[in-house]
């Protein structure tokens, strides 16, 4: 069956892209010496999807898995080193040269490197914290020494005052017993134990709190602020830190003290209270600071160079280890012979692509010495292929438009060989004006210039989605000047660029022209809208009548379009029920209503008759056999009008009933023919015995079949309403745009150069500039875009478009590389 | 679209054909084949691909001919004419 689609049924001569690619299923069987060169080579060529034969296994279970694990492995080392150089502020360089390397002494070579950054880190990190610890100890040197330094001189002073006291005798007011008890504490003097250290600021109210509770007060803390955050040597991370001191009196309340000092993370550090030891301290530890220094200073320079080295052909080990890793996932595919010489691979191949697979097998088992070549075969199947469009820089946004709304069936007509043209078209209806359309023109033409140069680097998102779209903006950036053109508007401005106006004042004295208005003296302005509407008071009647009756005749000709290749897919796969009782019904049900709309349109254009179109279509189905009067456009018409109504009446039992019966039958004489045809090839059947079997006796369920012709049906006659209805959008946008770039033109330039102010005709500029660049240019171009996008979705893409097909994902190389991304 | 092109036919068949109507209508056509040749010369790459570019260039050239027809129609026998406003 797949050759029988494969060969298709001639509608029309084979197009590009109008059917994709046709497809065959291939079985490869690979001698296990040459499977690893074969599936690279096939991976380098990037034209077949290998199929899992062996999705009931975990992936532990499979042939490969150690190999997997150890290319993991590699990549989890890789990472490390990316991660290592992104800290070391490297960026990995494109290395010109391909030295070629083997995986496994890569393997080998990957753990030394890791190895030895691993050391060097540990023993940075190791210096670090010891120089960290150092300068922590230095600064509580500092401040601790402050502090003992002033309360040393204020005891010295209150001694001393005490002294003078003492020996100026009492005076009447001074309390006698504090002095006595304070003479005796002098005397007395408790040693008091203390601790210095650093606590982070955060937590420095809390500590002193529970410092305070848990020792019932009997505690002295001071503390000092340090201004700039230090490094904390455990955590390594800038923290706000304050020095503290805590004076405590026994060994139960210093051990409380310590064991709080840990909960808080604060750092302690010895302090004597020895002047000269303390001065000895402060220059030990500079010194070890200035030491240290210069070793992590080594240390970095030699992890730099390291790290250098590696970023020299990182790119190109990356590119390895994702290859292999690749490489084996594939093989993981491929089912094991009985025999474990061999691998078995299926796959999805184009039918092109037959001979480049056949050299690629050759050339691998040539260059693997193997004994016996791959075998190639190709198999029979039911299954439905994948889908497979060779698209070009040009093609592929259009083609990634349609995909965006769902994959092509396999060989189903392609939407996009129309859309290529429509899109940008109905798009430029919309974004009618001929400046905006340079305008685009010229941003797009620097995106295509510069294609080398972006194509190579990474861009943003939107910056990515344009760049990739640049041929479609060309494309519609050209039909828009088209349109501006016949729009007649460059910046909302007409010119007469083709000849003069076919207007003209009634009389020289031109007094009734803004009362009774022009007339027309010549023949009819041969390009586009005539530029004497603009600004007119009789302009908006005029646009609004030209662009809905447009919208309309677009509309059916895009829908009339989408049922035609409706028929061409009917006609490809040999589906004769599809046409009668499909396309042919809905071709009159929508011409007898739609078509017929738009001959009237025509007529009326071209007699000039004063017939209310609007009028004659609805009592066309409210009163048929009424005399249309003076709403008449040509004799015959009510003739006409009933055979329409009723070919239109008669097409909608049509398309519903016969179809499913039909069906029923021709499923029923396939099964009855079927049970007396001998086998055909026993050969073929064994091979895909499954495969056969569940595709032959599957039911029929004729309510199924009749309720989905239903709901096609309504959706149909709803549709040809409702979607001639919404190519109203058209008009609707289009007025929008040049609606709104005529008040900017007018309300913004016009307003500022009235002023007769430089300063206020450059701000109007600026702002008429930013007006247009922001709302017209981006904003309507966005909002067009999706308008077209919308009408191509829907209004045409239904008509025919299954899209039910899955995606060609051949097993390619060049994929790999942004995969994890 | 060969559906609207019978329909525009149908309507001259009434009525007198319009020169100016035909003459563009003519160049276009010309344009067209122009265009045609050109993508058959240019790009040369087997049938099928030469059959995909003729269809993209007859169907620009319909699409352009649809609307310039459209608007040189509508403005043929006018209904309503320009009533210039106050301030000109």
């Amino acid at each position: 069956m797949g050759e029988v689609r494969a060969g298709g049924g001639g509608c029309c001569p084979p197009m590009n892209l109008f059917r994709s690619e046709s497809m065959q299923l291939v079985q490869l069987i690979i001698p296990m010496e040459s499977a690893h060169v074969t599936v690279s080579y096939l991976g380098d060529l990037g034209l077949l999807q290998f199929k899992d034969l062996n999705a009931d296994k975990s992936p532990f279970q499979r042939t490969y898995a150690a190999q997997i694990k150890k290319s993991g492995e590699m990549a989890r080392r890789l990472r490390f080193f990316k991660d290592q150089m992104l800290k070391a502020g490297f960026s990995p360089k494109k290395s010109a040269t391909q030295a070629d390397i083997n995986i496994d002494d890569l393997e080998v070579k990957l753990a030394e490197l890791e190895t030895e950054l691993v050391e060097i880190n540990a023993n940075g990190g190791k210096l670090q914290r010891a120089y960290n610890e150092l300068v922590e100890y230095k600064l509580v040197l500092q401040k601790a020494s402050e502090f003992f330094h002033s309360a040393l001189n204020s005891a010295a002073e209150q001694q001393s005052e005490n002294a003078s006291r003492q020996i100026g005798e009492e005076s009447l007011d001074t309390p006698l017993l504090l002095e006595q008890e304070m003479s005796t504490d002098s005397s007395k003097q408790v040693k008091l134990g203390f601790i210095t250290g650093l606590v982070p600021r955060q937590k420095s109210m809390a500590f002193e709190r529970i410092l305070f509770r848990a020792t019932r007060g009997n505690v002295f803390l001071r503390e000092a602020v340090v201004e700039d955050p230090v490094t904390d040597p455990i955590s390594g991370e800038k923290v706000e830190k304050n020095v503290f001191v805590v004076f405590y009196s026994g060994e139960r309340a210093k051990n409380k003290i310590l064991k709080i000092c840990e909960a808080f993370g604060a750092n302690r550090y010895p302090f004597s209270e020895d002047l000269n030891k303390q001065d000895h301290m402060v220059t030990e530890v500079s010194g070890r600071l200035l030491e240290l220094k210069t070793t992590i200073d080594i240390g970095l320079l030699q992890r730099d160079n390291l790290l250098q080295t590696i970023g020299d052909q990182f790119e190109q080990w990356e590119f390895l280890v994702r290859k292999e890793k690749s490489i084996y996932h594939t093989l993981n595919m491929l089912s094991l012979d009985v025999t474990k010489k061999c691998l078995v691979a299926e796959g999805w191949s184009p039918v092109f692509a037959t001979k480049l697979i056949q050299d690629a097998l050759q050339r691998a088992s040539f260059d693997s010495n193997s004994q016996v070549g791959a075998i190639f075969q190709i198999l029979q199947t039911k299954e439905l292929p994948p889908t497979y469009f060779r698209t070009n820089k040009f093609t592929s946004p259009f083609q990634e438009i349609v995909d965006a709304y769902g994959v092509a069936k396999y060989q189903e007509a392609n939407p996009t060989v129309y859309t290529i043209v429509t899109f940008p078209f109905l798009f430029a209806v919309m974004f009618g004006d001929w400046g905006h359309g340079i305008c685009l023109l010229l941003a797009t033409l620097y995106l295509i210039i510069r294609e080398k140069k972006f194509s190579s680097q990474k861009l943003g998102d939107i910056m990515e989605m344009m760049f990739g779209g640049r041929y479609c903006i060309l494309m519609m950036a050209l039909f828009s000047i088209y349109t501006g053109l016949i729009y007649n508007e460059f910046f909302s401005v007409p010119f007469e660029l083709f000849a003069p106006s076919a207007y003209a004042c009634r009389d020289l004295s031109c007094r009734d022209s803004t009362t009774m208005g022009l007339i027309k003296v010549r023949d009819t302005y041969p390009f586009g809208v005539d530029p004497v509407w603009h600004g007119s008071r009789s302009e908006l009647p005029f646009l609004n009548s030209l662009k809905m009756k447009m919208s309309i005749l677009l509309g059916v000709a895009q829908m009339n379009l989408g049922i035609i290749l409706s028929y061409c897919n009917a006609k490809f796969f040999r589906n004769g029920v599809n046409v009668w009782f499909q396309f042919i019904p809905q071709m009159i049900f929508l011409n007898s209503l739609f078509g017929y709309l738009s001959l009237l349109i025509l007529v009326k254009w071209s007699t000039g008759s004063q017939a209310d179109l609007y009028h004659v279509m609805i009592y066309m189905f409210l009163s048929p056999t009424d005399d249309l009067g003076e709403n008449q456009l040509f004799p015959g018409q009510k003739t006409l009008q009933l055979a329409l109504l009723l070919l239109a009446l008669v097409a909608v039992p049509w398309m519903l009933i016969p179809k499913p019966f039909i069906l029923k039958k021709q499923h029923q004489d396939r099964h009855r023919g079927h049970s007396y045809t001998p086998l055909e090839s026993s050969e073929d059947n064994f091979q895909l015995g499954a495969n056969h079997d569940s595709h032959d006796h599957e039911e029929f369920e004729f309510s199924e079949v009749f309720v989905h012709q239903l709901i096609h049906t309504i959706e149909f006659v709803l549709g040809s309403v409702s979607n001639t209805a919404s190519y109203l959008r058209l008009w609707a946008l289009s007025l929008a745009h040049s609606e709104l770039s005529s008040v900017f033109y007018d309300k913004l330039l016009m307003l500022a150069w009235g002023y007769n102010n430089v300063i206020i005709l450059i701000v109007g500029i600026i702002v008429f500039i930013c007006a247009t660049v922001g709302v017209l240019l981006v904003m309507e171009t966005l909002s067009a875009f999706l308008h077209a996008l919308r009408l191509h979705w829907v209004e045409f893409q239904n008509k025919f478009y299954e899209g039910d097909g899955y995606k060609f994902y051949p097993f390619s190389f060049a994929w790999t590389g942004d995969e994890d991304e | 679209m060969g559906f609207v092109l019978a329909q525009i036919d149908l309507a001259f068949d009434r009525r007198e054909i319009d020169m100016g109507f035909l003459v563009t209508t003519l160049i276009f056509v010309v344009i067209g084949i122009i265009a045609s040749l050109c993508t058959r010369i240019c790009c040369n790459r087997g049938p099928s691909t030469n059959l995909f570019h003729l269809t993209l260039v007859i169907t620009a050239t319909v699409c352009c001919w649809m609307m310039w027809a459209i608007v040189y129609l509508a403005q043929m026998k006018p209904l309503i004419v320009p009533i210039l406003s106050e301030g000109e």
